[in-house]
């Protein structure tokens, strides 16, 4: 017992640095963001005023706020099943015995290490540019007209153009996820089956999908974080200031809140829009594990 | 034991002797300073030799300056929410009235306006360009925000490119038309290049229209109406009109809807398209991409037919310093901020960063001639984005910006424009 209850304490001990600093910067400012979220102040001056919900039944009329919510669930779904489908394909075509495997491993993660402001500027300014984009030239070099004189980047298309960049440079990192769940796999499995006669896709859904399923919950809820949080690639992606249709959530928050350009201070009305993102985070963390039954094999 | 006394003594001794001296020669006051400029900015380097100059007149004054960046409020709102002290902000006016000024956290500056400059020949208030200093002064006029660095907003172009086409520049809304179709139809050139991925660019045509067509003021009077009806005035929707004519004329350059900053400017620089409407920041922006023979040339806004506002009808927003007033070096900041605006400092300021300043006596930049003459012989002065996101930063971007975006990307049409200000100005208002 004595032994039992001194582990006890070492345990605490060597967790306190670690706890302390998770409560003072996790822990603190999230409940200190919904004490403000109830407060209308701009941040600067020490007068704040108690407005109940005021600022949570803001957002729910303001068309800003919500279409900045439409982004933020448009990247969580469809960039999600862009990366995760493009990660599979990858992952089955890296796994085929393909030769030069990591090579081709290697320069799909590489985008994944590029600092997204980098990948802004060189996207916007030398790829989609419709004048001097490398994408439109290539277009008008194949004599695909309708396509070289696209606007990838006008107020209609941006969105997708950027979403397509985002699931380019994050598909690397899942595909890593994917295959270390993928190569664990034992290959005998896959030759019972082939003799079988099952064919790619059966054993791709009976056999790969249920046996990496620990790994892929763990993906999906990697990307449902940060897609929900996404802020710099969008944010820099215009430059100096995003364009509307780029606003996520996040960069909505930063804008009422900092006075981005701007002088709108609303750090009270920010802070609303910060818990409703993190219930978002909560929300969508929740419903991936309950969508995704856990099961153990054992093999 | 003898030894450790006199050791003791001897530093008794120096400590005394360090305590005397300090009182002797005076008391170090440090003013922390944040600045909007980045410390590789020409402006920055100006800002150094202010400060390296002072500390030569005044030695016991620290100048403790940051080099922000644009976001540098952002920045200080974090440091001063810390603890950490900051005394002096510097940073664009409108900027600084809506998060100091208007909060009643800046240091009121009247009183010291009102006693001589740095240099003791009349008072500091006098120093500035008529109008500056109250620009941006709370509604019962009290200063707070000592201005600086002048900024306008016109036509930029290459002044040989145009001689050598035998362009002019146009003073009306008539002759600019014409002129864009000559440059388009004449030369491989585009008449204008823009930036349609920046919405606060794009709205510099819609203030300069409105301008031009009604005076100064009738933006943010239509954005004050609880009723949204005076956006039915019928020059608001010609202001549109205008605009999506550029388009459809094929006058502002292809592919610029799908320009992200700083793509469209660069066309500019690099002699695909005639000018460009833009601050006077642009030249500064651009001094390392044009080539060595190209010679800045800029002009105002033309007059429209019909309108009210003359061409003579001058933007002047500027860049200032305001102090915070739980400073406790208040007389000091003063002082400081006077030697910072005395003419040969700011010229050093203008020398460097290509910039216009608020202090009279100083000179133009050359690349700013054009519109440094026009603010000279300027009648009246009115405040960029017709101080409207001064006023109402929040109306201004997710209201106006927003549907003005739409209507000058041709998304939606002046009517659909108009009834959009109409029905969300009254739901803004509603919500107050």
């Amino acid at each position: 017992m004595k032994m039992e209850k001194r582990r006890a304490y070492s345990a605490w001990i060597f967790l306190a640095p670690s706890l302390i600093l998770y409560l003072y910067l996790f822990v603190y400012p999230t409940i200190e963001a919904f004490r403000v979220s109830f407060y209308k102040w701009s941040g600067f001056a020490a007068n704040m005023e108690f407005v109940g919900f005021d600022n949570f039944l803001k957002l729910i009329t303001d068309t800003s706020f919500l279409e900045a919510l439409k982004n933020t669930l448009l990247l969580l779904t469809v960039g999600g099943m862009g990366s995760f489908l493009l990660a599979f394909i990858f992952s089955y075509l890296l796994g085929s015995g393909i030769r030069g495997k990591k090579v081709y491993r290697t320069i799909i993660f590489f985008p994944f290490i590029v600092a997204p402001v980098v990948l802004s500027i060189y996207w916007s300014l030398l790829v989609y540019n419709p004048r001097v984009g490398i994408l439109p030239q290539l277009l008008k070099l194949l004599h695909i007209e309708v396509l070289s004189e696209f606007l990838f980047t006008d107020m209609s298309h941006i969105f997708w153009s950027v979403l397509f960049i985002v699931i380019w440079s994050k598909v690397g990192f899942y595909l890593i996820l994917l295959m270390a769940g993928i190569e664990r796999i034992p290959p005998y499995l896959y030759e019972a089956a082939r003799l079988e006669g099952a064919n790619e896709l059966q054993m791709f859904f009976k056999i790969t999908l249920p046996l990496i399923k620990e790994v892929l919950v763990i993906a999906i809820i990697f990307w449902g974080i940060h897609a929900v949080k996404m802020f710099e690639l969008f944010y820099a992606f215009g430059g100096i200031f995003p364009p509307r249709a780029l606003w996520t959530n996040a960069i909505y928050l930063y804008i009422m809140g900092f006075g981005k350009r701007d002088p709108i201070f609303q750090l009270g009305y920010a802070s609303a829009i910060g818990v409703v993102t993190l219930l978002l985070v909560i929300i969508v963390s929740f419903i991936i594990r309950k969508s995704i039954k856990r099961e153990i094999y054992e093999y | 034991m003898k030894k450790l006394f006199f050791w003791l003594v001897i530093v008794a001794l120096t400590v005394s002797a360090t305590l005397v001296v300090g009182a002797a020669i005076g008391e170090t006051k440090t003013i922390v300073f944040w600045s909007m400029y980045n410390e590789q900015e020409p402006a920055a380097s100006a800002i150094k030799t202010w400060i390296k100059e002072y500390k030569k007149i005044k030695p016991e004054i620290n100048i403790d300056v940051t080099f922000a960046g644009r976001e540098v409020v952002t920045k200080v709102m974090a440091a001063r929410g810390g603890g950490v002290v900051v005394d002096l902000l510097g940073m664009e006016g409108f900027v600084l009235r809506a998060s100091l000024v208007l909060e009643g956290i800046s240091l009121v500056m009247d009183e010291a306006l009102d006693k001589p400059g740095f240099e003791g020949e009349g008072l500091w208030r006098d120093s500035f360009l008529p109008g500056t200093v109250e620009q941006y002064a709370t509604d019962d006029g009290k200063v707070s925000i000592i201005p600086f660095n002048l900024h306008s907003n016109g036509f930029f172009y290459d002044k040989k490119l145009w001689q050598d086409n035998g362009w002019a520049v146009p003073k009306t809304w008539d002759e600019f038309l014409a002129l864009c179709e000559t440059i388009k139809t004449t030369s491989d050139i585009a008449p204008i290049a823009h930036d349609c991925g920046l919405d606060f660019y794009n709205d510099m045509w819609n203030y300069q229209i409105m301008e031009r067509l009604k005076g100064p003021g009738a933006l943010l009077s239509a954005a004050e109406d609880k009723t949204g009806e005076s956006w039915g005035d019928p020059a608001f929707k010609k202001a549109i009109e205008i605009e999506q004519e550029l388009f459809d004329k094929g006058y502002i350059i292809e592919g610029c809807k799908g320009f992200t900053w700083p793509a469209g400017q660069g066309f500019l620089a690099s002699g695909e398209a005639a000018m460009n409407l833009n601050g006077t920041w642009l030249p500064n922006e651009l001094r390392n991409q044009v080539s060595e023979d190209f010679e800045w040339g800029s002009f105002p806004f033309p007059e429209i037919a019909g309108g009210v506002g003359k061409i003579s009808d001058m933007e002047s927003s500027l860049n200032g310093f305001a102090a915070f007033n739980d400073t406790k070096v208040g007389p000091e900041i003063v002082d400081f901020l006077k030697f910072c605006t005395t003419v040969d400092n700011q010229q050093i300021f203008v020398d460097g960063s290509w910039n216009m300043s608020a202090v009279l006596g100083t000179d133009v930049p050359t690349a700013l001639e054009g519109l440094g003459q026009a603010l000279e012989e300027a009648e009246v002065l009115f405040d960029r984005h017709d101080g409207l996101a001064a006023a109402y930063p929040e109306y201004y971007k997710n209201i106006y910006l927003k549907n003005h975006d739409l209507a000058f990307l041709g998304e939606i049409t002046p009517d659909e424009y108009i009834k959009l200000m109409k029905e969300e100005t009254i739901r803004y208002w509603e919500k107050q």
